[in-house]
C-alpha cells in the first residue's frame, strides 16, 4: 500500500539485478555501532540522490485483530514530529526540488526522497527524527484514518480484480499473516487507533532493524558521518525477533469465483506457494527462469495458448520470489472471444504439462539466461531503481552477495533443475485458482 | 507487442514542464531533413532512442476508431523476412526494449539497447518502420488484445470518467472520439486500414527524434538517416480546427456498483505557447498539481479526510487545452468536495498567494528539473517532446528564469483564466448526494459507434 496517489509500486522482477561478469550494482556496506545497516550504491550520472529508509516490519507484524496497523503507521509518520509539523515533511522535501514518499508491504515499510545530493545531510537528519520522536496530534490520526479507508475504498472496493485477489491471497496462506490484506479489513480499520500504532512503532522501529540504502551521486565514504551523526545518534532498542504463525499445508484444490453484472471480460488466475529467494536460493532461480520462459509473448504459454490454439487473448506468469517466508508464483490468463473459464483452465493445464512432458532445451535456458542476464545492465540505468531493488532483497532476508551476483548463480541451473521446478512447484495442487466473471443479469 | 490494460491510457498527453539544465543537447538535422537532439551519455553502456511523428488517433474517423491504436500495436509484430514471432524473439533474447504508441497528436516510438546489441537493435528498428508485415495473423491476435483491454475498460470506473468527459469537453471534435476503438469499430478494421495508415503517418517533415548513451553524433546521424530517411519526404494533411469548450451542463452522471464515487471537473485551460504558460504551471502547483503540499490534498485530503488523494492538471493537446481535477470520494462527500474546490479555486482568484507559497512553487519546479532525467529512456523522451512544443534548444535554462520571474499578479490572472466560470462536472459510480445530475445509461463510443 502507497501513501501516494499516483505512485505505482512497479512488480520489479526479481531477475532485473544483475549482470554476468561483475557485481550488479557494487554497493558499499557498513553497519553503524547501534546495529543500523548502511549500503550506498554510487551511480553518477546527476546530482541527485535517492534516500531509503526501510524497517523490517511490515502488515505481517500486526497482532492479529488490528490488520492495516503497519500501513496506517507508515502514514502518521507524515502527522509531525518537535522539528517537522504534520504535513511539512513533504513540503520540506519539495522545496528541495525533491520528491518523498512510503510504501509498506507485508514484510517490511519503506520512506523514501530523492533530492539534489547537497540535500541528503537534512533529509537524514529529518528520517532519524522521526524514527522515535513521532508526535502526532489526535485530531490528525482521526483524518488521516478516515483517508487510509478512502484508499481501501479506492484501491480495493471499488476494483472487483482486487477484491478477488485478496479472497485468494487468504485462501493460498490459511492461519498466517499473508493471508490479511496490507491495507486492513474494513471493520479492523474502523477501530485502528494511535496507542495500537505506538504499541507497533515502540516494537519495531529501531536503528537496529533498519536498513539505510542510498543510490545516486554519493560513496560510502561521504555517507557514513551523515549517518553516525544523524542515525548513529539513535540508541539500539530489543527488538522481537519476526515469529509468524504457520500455514498448514492444505490438500484439495480452492477455488474462489467472483461474479459480477459490470464485468464484461473475464479473468482466470491461479496464484501458487512457492519458496521465496530466501528459503531455497536454488528453487527460487529455477522460479525466476521459469517466469521468463512460461511468460511474455514470446514465452511457452503466449505462443500455445494465444498463437496456436487462440483460446487465450493474453497470458502470463509472474514469481514474486522477494518475501521472508514462502512467495508466490501466478499464473494469469484471459480467455479469447466466446471461450469459457472452464475451457480455458483445462487448456493451461494441459499446456503446462505438455512442457513438463518435453521439458526444456539446453538451448532454451541458455538464452533465457543470456538475456536476464542483459537485462540486468537496465538495473543502473535510473536513479531509485537501485536503492529499491537492493532494499528489497535485505529486507526479506538476503545478504548483499546473493543480489549482487544473482545473474551469474543463475549460469549453475540446468535444464532439470528448471523442469524439476516446474513440475514441483508450478503444477501443483497447492494453489487457489480465482475465477472473475461477469454474472447474468437476474430476470 | 502486448496490449496492457490501462485506464488511463486515454487520459492526457501532459505538457512536458521537467526540463534539466544538466542536458549538454546537439541540435542538427540529418541529411534527409530530419530533426534530431542528441545527449551523448557515456555513463552507460546504453542507447536509448525515441522518435515522434506530429500526428495521431485524431485523424481516425469515427467509424474507424482505434486505428493509430492498433498500428501502434502490429508494427513490431514482423517486418521484413522476420515473421512476428521472431521479430519479438530478437528483441526479448537481446533485451531490446521497443514499442509504438499512438498519441491524440502524436505517433512515438521507444527504443532502449543495451550498446553491444546496437546493430541488432536499429537493423530491427529500420526493418519496422520501413517494412512492416501486417501479416494476418498478427493482426488478429491484436485485435484480440485490443477488444479484451476495451471491455476491461467499460468496466472500470476512471476510464468511463474519463471517457464520459473526453465526450462532452471537446464536443464535436475528433478529440471526443475513442482513441483506443470501439468494440464495433475495431472488429471493422483491415489489413489495407493499417497500411494506409502507416503511409499516412510516417513521414519526414514531421518526425522528431531524441537520442541519448553511447553514440556519437555522426553514429546518430548515420542512424536516423538509414531508419528513416526513405520514408515519404512530406505530408499533405492540413491543421485542425480547434476545440473549443462547449458549453458547460448538468453534472453527467454514470452509475456503478461501488462504494465511491469517481468526480471529474474540467474547465478551459491555456497553451503551451501561450504567454501565461509558465505562471500556469506555477498557479496548478499551488492549487491541485503539488501532490501533498497543494491547497487541495490540505485541505480535501490531510485537514479533512475526505478522500485519499485529489489532484489537478494542465491537459495540452495541439487543438485543445483544458483544465482538470479529478478524485475518488464516497457519495455524501462529493457534493461537499465540489463546493470546497470552488471556493479554493475564488480564493486562487481574489487574493494573492502568499510569498511563501510562491517561494515554495518555485523552488521545486525549478529544483526537480535534474532529478526527473535519471533514465535513458525519459531523457529521450524529453528530447522529443521539447521539440514538439516548440521549445528552442535553450528551453532548460529558459524554464529557470521562466518559473522565476512569475509574480502573485501573474498567478491571480492566470488563475481566472484556469478556473473561469463553472466546470463540466462528470460522476461515476455511487449516486451522489445532493445534487441535479444529467442521468446517462450508455457510454458514449465504447461498444459502438456513436454519431455525432
Amino acid at each position: 500500500m502507497i501513501r501516494r496517489v499516483s505512485f505505482l509500486l512497479v512488480f520489479l522482477a526479481w531477475a532485473a539485478t544483475a549482470h554476468a561478469s561483475d557485481k550488479v550494482y557494487n554497493a558499499q556496506h557498513a553497519t553503524l555501532d547501534n546495529g543500523m545497516q548502511v549500503i550506498v550504491i554510487p551511480v553518477h550520472r546527476t546530482p541527485a540522490v535517492t534516500h531509503m529508509v526501510w524497517y523490517m516490519a511490515g502488515a505481517a507484524e500486526e497482532p492479529q485483530g488490528i490488520s492495516g496497523t503497519a500501513h496506517f503507521l507508515e502514514h502518521l509518520l507524515f502527522k509531525g514530529t518537535p522539528r517537522v509539523p504534520a504535513g511539512k515533511f513533504s513540503e520540506i522535501v519539495q522545496r528541495m526540488g525533491g520528491n518523498d514518499n512510503a510504501f509498506t508491504s507485508w514484510d517490511y515499510t519503506a520512506f523514501f526522497q530523492t533530492v539534489p545530493k547537497e540535500k541528503l545531510a537534512d533529509v537524514m537528519a529529518m528520517e532519524a527524527e522521526r524514527m522515535n520522536d513521532l508526535t502526532p496530534k489526535l485530531s490528525d490520526v482521526y483524518s488521516e484514518k478516515q483517508v487510509v479507508m478512502e484508499e481501501r475504498r479506492q484501491n480495493i472496493e471499488s476494483d472487483p480484480g482486487a477484491l478477488l485477489g485478496e479472497r485468494m491471497r487468504q485462501a493460498l496462506f490459511p492461519n498466517h499473516p499473508y493471508g490479511r490484506p496490507i491495507i486492513g479489513w474494513m471493520p479492523e480499520m474502523q477501530g485502528l487507533t494511535w496507542v495500537d500504532s505506538l504499541a507497533f512503532y515502540k516494537k519495531w522501529y529501531a536503528p537496529n532493524n533498519a536498513v539505510l540504502v542510498i543510490s545516486g551521486d554519493t560513496t560510502l565514504e561521504e555517507v557514513l558521518p551523515l549517518a553516525n551523526s544523524t542515525y548513529g545518534q539513535l540508541k539500539r532498542e530489543d527488538v522481537p525477533i519476526r515469529a509468524r504463525t504457520a500455514s498448514p499445508k492444505m490438500d484439495g484444490t480452492v477455488r474462489v469465483t467472483y461474479a459480477r453484472p459490470d464485468i464484461r471480460e473475464p479473468q482466470w488466475i491461479r496464484m501458487l506457494r512457492v519458496p521465496s529467494v530466501r528459503q531455497d536460493t536454488k528453487s527460487s532461480l529455477s522460479l525466476s527462469l521459469l517466469e521468463d520462459l512460461l511468460g511474455g509473448n514470446t514465452g511457452r504459454l503466449y505462443q500455445d495458448l494465444v498463437v496456436s490454439q487462440k483460446l487465450a487473448s493474453n497470458v502470463d506468469a509472474a514469481y514474486s520470489g522477494y518475501a521472508w517466508d514462502d512467495a508466490t508464483f501466478t499464473l494469469y490468463a484471459t480467455p479469447a472471444s466466446g471461450v469459457s473459464l472452464e475451457k480455458l483452465e483445462k487448456a493451461v493445464t494441459e499446456a503446462l504439462a505438455k512442457i513438463a512432458a518435453h521439458g526444456f532445451t539446453d538451448d532454451e535456458i541458455k538464452k533465457a539466461v543470456g538475456r536476464m542476464q542483459d537485462s540486468a545492465v537496465y538495473a543502473r540505468d535510473s536513479l531509485a531503481g537501485p536503492a529499491m531493488n537492493v532494499g528489497y532483497g535485505i529486507v526479506t532476508g538476503l545478504t548483499l552477495d546473493d543480489i549482487e551476483t544473482w545473474p551469474k548463480q543463475l549460469e549453475a541451473l540446468s535444464k532439470d533443475d528448471v523442469s524439476g521446478a516446474l513440475k514441483k512447484f508450478v503444477i501443483s495442487e497447492a494453489g487457489v485458482t480465482g475465477w472473475l466473471l461477469p454474472e447474468e443479469k437476474k430476470r | 507487442m502486448r496490449v496492457f490494460l490501462c485506464a488511463f491510457c486515454l487520459v492526457m498527453t501532459l505538457s512536458s514542464h521537467a526540463f534539466a539544465k544538466v542536458l549538454d543537447i546537439q541540435e542538427f538535422v540529418t541529411e534527409k531533413g530530419i530533426k534530431v537532439w542528441l545527449v551523448p551519455d557515456q555513463s552507460i553502456p546504453v542507447i536509448a532512442l525515441s522518435f515522434a511523428f506530429e500526428t495521431g488517433t485524431e485523424r481516425n474517423p469515427p467509424a474507424k476508431q482505434g486505428l493509430a491504436r492498433l498500428l501502434s500495436n502490429t508494427l513490431d509484430e514482423g517486418a521484413g523476412d522476420i515473421n512476428a514471432k521472431n521479430f519479438q524473439a530478437r528483441l526479448r533474447d537481446h533485451a531490446i526494449d521497443f514499442s509504438f504508441e499512438a498519441g491524440r497528436d502524436v505517433f512515438s516510438g521507444n527504443l532502449r539497447t543495451l550498446s553491444r546489441h546496437k546493430e541488432e537493435a536499429f537493423k530491427l528498428l529500420k526493418l519496422a518502420v520501413t517494412a512492416p508485415r501486417f501479416e494476418a495473423e498478427a493482426i488478429e491476435r491484436m485485435r484480440a488484445a485490443n477488444l479484451s483491454s476495451i471491455k476491461s475498460n467499460i468496466g472500470d470506473a476512471d476510464w468511463i470518467a474519463s471517457r464520459l468527459l473526453f465526450d462532452r469537453i471537446y464536443k464535436g471534435h475528433p478529440y471526443a472520439l475513442n482513441s483506443g476503438g470501439t468494440l464495433a469499430s475495431m472488429k471493422a478494421l483491415t489489413a489495407g486500414d493499417l497500411k494506409g495508415e502507416w503511409k499516412r503517418i510516417a513521414t519526414r517533415d514531421r518526425l522528431y527524434v531524441g537520442i541519448t548513451g553511447e553514440v556519437t553524433i555522426e553514429e546518430a546521424k548515420k542512424i536516423v538517416d538509414d531508419t528513416f530517411g526513405t520514408l515519404p519526404e512530406k505530408s499533405t494533411e492540413k491543421p485542425l480546427e480547434k476545440a473549443t469548450m462547449p458549453q458547460v451542463g448538468k453534472p453527467v452522471f454514470y452509475a456503478k456498483d461501488m462504494p465511491q464515487t469517481v468526480l471529474w471537473m474540467a474547465w478551459d485551460g491555456i497553451s503551451v505557447s501561450d504567454p501565461d504558460y509558465y505562471a500556469g504551471v506555477v498557479a496548478d502547483y499551488i492549487f491541485g498539481g503539488g501532490g501533498f503540499s497543494s491547497r487541495l490534498m490540505a485541505e480535501i485530503r490531510e485537514k479533512r479526510g475526505l478522500t485519499y488523494g485529489i489532484q489537478s492538471d494542465l491537459v495540452n493537446n495541439d487543438y485543445a487545452d483544458r483544465y482538470v481535477v479529478m478524485a475518488s470520494l464516497q457519495p455524501a462527500n462529493v457534493a461537499p468536495t465540489i463546493e470546497a474546490v470552488n471556493k479554493i479555486a475564488d480564493e486562487m482568484k481574489s487574493k494573492d498567494v502568499s510569498p511563501d507559497e510562491l517561494t515554495a512553487a518555485k523552488e521545486y519546479l525549478t529544483g526537480s528539473l535534474p532529478l526527473g532525467l535519471s533514465s535513458s529512456a525519459r531523457i529521450a523522451s524529453t528530447l522529443v517532446s521539447l521539440q514538439l512544443n516548440r521549445r528552442p534548444v535553450t528551453a532548460l535554462d529558459d524554464y529557470r528564469a521562466k518559473i522565476e520571474a512569475v509574480t502573485p499578479a501573474d498567478i491571480r490572472r492566470v488563475t481566472a483564466r484556469l478556473l473561469n466560470g463553472q466546470p463540466q462536472v462528470v460522476l461515476v459510480g455511487a449516486k451522489p448526494d445532493g445534487l441535479e445530475l444529467e442521468t446517462l445509461t450508455s457510454i458514449p463510443n465504447a461498444e459502438t459507434v456513436t454519431k455525432q
